[in-house]
């Protein structure tokens, strides 16, 4: 029995030397935390361009006082190469620490590598083991270098305000959606659809070089970056933008629930109202041989920001609802007619068509043809708490 | 008066004797010896003989002495007076020389007086034992805020006694033996005569019996012959200082084992989830009971996970971390020179010795160490860059869970197990913590406690007794009448 445990114990720590975990062995201040990663390429010499934005733990902590005063709350390396994975040897040249990709937040494209496409990249990362994925991608508008290297406030680590931002944006708007992760644009591409992707603009030309500058700066805005706009891709590559109107419609037909506000038009009198997507259905049916895809969703409305115009009896609320469903049918039919006409497909009628028809001998030609109706039904479900706005000539 | 080998076995009261204990005791300081006289003469009447240490001296003087001079002595006469000649019947005994000596020595050596009369050749014993025994106290370390505050003394009679006021039952049994062939402790096995299964008492009385060692001085003695198995970091039996919690595992027909001179109770069999019970338990609501419950079974898993677990994060899965958390982790790690499973072992080890210290320390100075422990170890540790300030959570959270088990014995395995995880975390990770754990459940699973599977009524499930595990239902629900499962089987199978 003494031997069987002794064999036993003998194995077991035999056995311990091929555990991989010995030689996974990392402290934690021996890694570069990596917060964002953005992708450009120079087609004229044939390489590609990765930022890794590496976050400083000792800026801002409370815990370790740092001499010198204030740090950055990121630093920035630039890497050019000839590939994705010639980087992970060369960046040593310049990186102290191991290069740890697990916790970065955002992905950032160059328009232009956006363009040429992002295939090459895509299978990059998720050929690797502890590649992730599962983080937004955004398409940076002009040169990437100067976004990588701006500061931003309130989120001290850029990747942070970019995904704060962009929760934010999916919460109180219908200008991003949360299917914007590198999955998402896989899934999208393996399936023939398209994808819109938020597009980061920086504000003005200024910069800062220096953290300090501006924590200290007022405004916010100076040398910073917004969302703003989409990018179309289809199958990996970028091929035109939507701007923030058309963004709305493509979120809404999408199925985003984000609350939006937005000034309508009732009667030729402004009024601003909140409107958030119920519900909505996509019915695809054939009729004489022709795709027909009709599209019904129902819409809650909301007067709590109409300051213009607040709706008194049954029947200017009938009004209102009939002229804002009108609207947006017309706004998301117009949509339509241009991702048709730009051969982009942003309503997913192809996926619709393959799903209810797999055998389809040309789904290309019948998404082509497809006839799209769209019919809203919008419903006033809530009103500001003033039955009507205060009177005078202010 | 000089005597032949041949008159010492006929001769039953001698001088030679008192002379012979007295060498055999090697002349102590406490023996006295005191002697009566007839009066007026030279001839010795009674002689007094009693260890000092051991016995009422006043009772000595004032009962027996006194009312013996008292007597009336008649010249060259043993006093004679009705009483002590009932005294004398009641108590003198003969005995060949050799047995009578050991007799007396163990005697004295218990606290008797031994009171020879040298007139009628005769010899008794009184016990007149000083009482040594500390008031029945609260138990230090099982102490309840609701419930009996009575706890165990070191005199197994008074321990009979508090058993026995909880269990006024004709069949509660005390089976004394006498262990220890020099410490000669006496030991009780206590069980219910019909609750406790014959083959548990069986098998108590054989492993009682089967016991050869020079001295018992703490149940914790015998605690080690009887388990059932040697190497494991758990106890297979449970050691109580609670009367009431005796008398409710004797009603669940387990069997006690009482040992003179401490409080420490032992019980058998016992189960790994009764560990996390308290009797407070049963004092509670059950909603707050099945609560406290539960907290005891976090503290259990965060006292030996915890450190492991942390190390194993940070060393090799970094990327299992919140972003956040890891940013601060890393900032607490900047300029901490030595590798996070080394600032862990050494927290440990320096928290474990405080505490050691801490039992030890006089209670005056206890206080001067723990704020030493808490600064140097917490603030200028940090301060100075030897470790992160993380690791003194951790450190600190493990101390304290580890006291929340209401079983010391148990805070002991917790402890064992606690290293060993944290060097398998240390060196192997997750993938590591997880091989460990499993070999402890496998361990767990083949223990038994005197035949009773260590993870009962888990494995082997047994469903009756799942009112009383992770949850502690409402007493009416809580099996009113007949035993626990698993001593119900055993009680069967035999």
């Amino acid at each position: 029995m003494t031997l069987r445990h002794a064999a036993s114990l003998l194995i077991l720590l035999a056995a311990v030397p091929l555990l991989s975990s010995c030689w996974d062995k990392t402290e934690m201040n021996q890694l570069a935390l990596v917060s964002m990663v953005g992708v450009d390429s120079d087609t004229g010499k044939g390489t590609i361009k990765t930022y890794y934005q590496i976050i400083n733990p000792l800026s801002g902590s409370s815990t370790i006082k740092v001499p010198g005063g204030e740090q950055a709350p990121v630093y920035t390396y630039e890497m050019e190469a000839k590939s994705f994975g010639e980087i992970r040897s060369l960046i040593y040249r310049k990186l102290p620490r191991k290069l740890f990709i697990a916790h970065y937040k955002v992905l950032l494209v160059s328009e232009r590598t956006a363009r040429q496409g992002i295939r090459d990249y895509a299978n990059f990362i998720e050929m690797q083991p502890s590649g992730r994925s599962s983080i937004p991608m955004l398409v940076v508008d002009g040169p990437l270098e100067p976004v990588m290297k701006t500061f931003t406030p309130l989120e001290r680590v850029p990747s942070d305000s970019i995904q704060a931002r962009l929760d934010q944006l999916f919460q109180n708007s219908l200008f991003s959606e949360r299917n914007i992760k590198i999955t998402d644009v896989i899934e999208r591409m393996q399936q023939s659809r398209s994808i819109v992707l938020p597009v980061l603009t920086r504000t003005d030309d200024a910069r800062f070089s220096n953290s300090g500058e501006v924590f200290s700066d007022i405004d916010a805005e100076k040398g910073g970056f917004i969302i703003s706009g989409g990018a179309v891709f289809q199958n990996y590559r970028m091929t035109g933008r939507l701007n923030d109107e058309q963004l709305i419609w493509y979120h809404l037909l999408e199925g985003d629930r984000g609350r939006h506000v937005r000034q309508f038009e009732v009667e030729g009198k402004p009024v601003t109202l909140e409107f958030h997507l119920n519900k909505i259905r996509r019915k695809p049916s054939f009729q004489s041989g022709r795709p027909v895809i009709r599209i019904s969703m129902d819409i809650e409305l909301s007067a709590a920001y109409a300051t213009e115009y607040v709706p008194k009896s049954r029947g200017e609320v009938d009004k209102l609802e009939r002229e804002v469903s009108r609207a947006i049918e017309d706004e998301c039919l117009k949509l339509f007619e241009l991702s048709r006409e730009r051969e982009w497909d942003l309503l997913g009628i192809k996926y619709l068509l393959h799903r209810k028809t797999p055998d389809h001998p040309n789904i290309e030609d019948a998404e082509k043809n497809a006839k799209v109706s769209i019919r809203v039904n919008a419903r006033l479900k809530k009103l500001g708490s003033l039955q009507q706005p205060y009177g005078g000539t202010g | 008066m000089a005597h032949s080998r041949k008159d010492k076995q006929h001769t039953l009261i001698s001088r030679d004797l008192v002379r012979d204990i007295v060498s055999a005791l090697g002349s102590p300081p406490d023996l006295f010896c005191r002697n009566l006289y007839v009066p007026d003469t030279e001839e010795l009447a009674l002689q007094c003989v009693y260890l000092e240490s051991m016995i009422d001296k006043k009772t000595v003087d004032e009962y027996i002495l006194k009312s013996y001079m008292d007597s009336s002595f008649t010249e060259g006469k043993a006093p004679h007076s009705e009483d002590a000649e009932n005294f004398w019947r009641e108590r003198s005994f003969a005995e060949p020389y050799d047995s009578l000596k050991e007799q007396a020595i163990q005697a004295l050596i218990e606290g008797q007086c031994m009171l020879i009369d040298y007139l009628k050749e005769r010899l008794c014993f009184v016990n007149i034992m000083l009482p040594k025994d500390r008031p029945i106290d609260e138990p230090k370390s099982e102490s309840t805020i609701r419930g009996p505050h009575e706890g165990f003394t070191e005199n197994i009679l008074i321990n009979s006694g508090l058993i026995r006021k909880r269990i006024r039952n004709p069949n509660l049994r005390f089976e004394p033996m006498v262990i220890g062939n020099q410490s000669k402790t006496a030991v009780y096995l206590v069980y219910m005569q019909n609750l406790a299964p014959d083959v548990l008492v069986r098998q108590m009385r054989s492993r009682l019996a089967a016991i050869q060692t020079d001295s018992v001085l703490d149940s914790a003695y015998l605690e080690e012959f009887l388990q059932d198995r040697i190497w494991s970091p758990f106890p297979t039996l449970a050691n109580t200082e609670r009367p009431d919690s005796a008398a409710a595992h004797l009603l669940d027909g387990k069997v006690a084992v009482l040992v003179d001179g401490t409080p420490g109770v032992l019980i058998a069999p016992i189960t790994f989830f009764e560990f996390f019970t308290s009797p407070e338990d049963y004092y509670q609501r059950a909603d707050i009971a099945t609560f406290i419950r539960w907290l005891r079974l976090i503290s259990f898993f965060t006292a030996v996970f915890v450190p492991s677990l942390y190390v194993a994060a940070t060393t090799f899965h970094q990327e299992l971390i919140p972003t956040q958390l890891l940013i601060s982790l890393s900032a607490q790690r900047e300029g901490v020179p030595l590798p996070v499973l080394v600032e862990v072992l050494i927290m440990e080890i320096m928290f474990e010795i405080i505490r050691e210290a801490g039992l030890r320390m006089p209670r005056a100075v206890g206080q001067a160490l723990s704020i030493v422990g808490a600064i140097v170890l917490g603030q200028a540790a940090v301060e100075a860059g030897l470790i992160s300030a993380s690791i003194v959570i951790v450190v600190a959270v493990t101390g304290i869970t580890n006291f929340v088990v209401p079983v010391y014995s148990f805070g002991m395995s917790q402890r064992l197990l606690r290293f060993s995880f944290l060097i398998i975390g240390g060196f192997l990770g997750l993938f590591g913590i997880l091989c460990g754990a499993l070999l402890l459940l496998a361990h767990l699973v083949s223990l038994k406690s005197f035949g009773v599977p260590y993870m009962a009524p888990v494995a082997p499930a047994q469903g009756k007794d799942w009112k009383d595990v992770l949850v502690r239902v409402p007493r009416p629900y809580l099996r009113p009448r007949g035993l626990p499962s698993v001593i119900e089987r055993l009680k069967r199978k035999h």
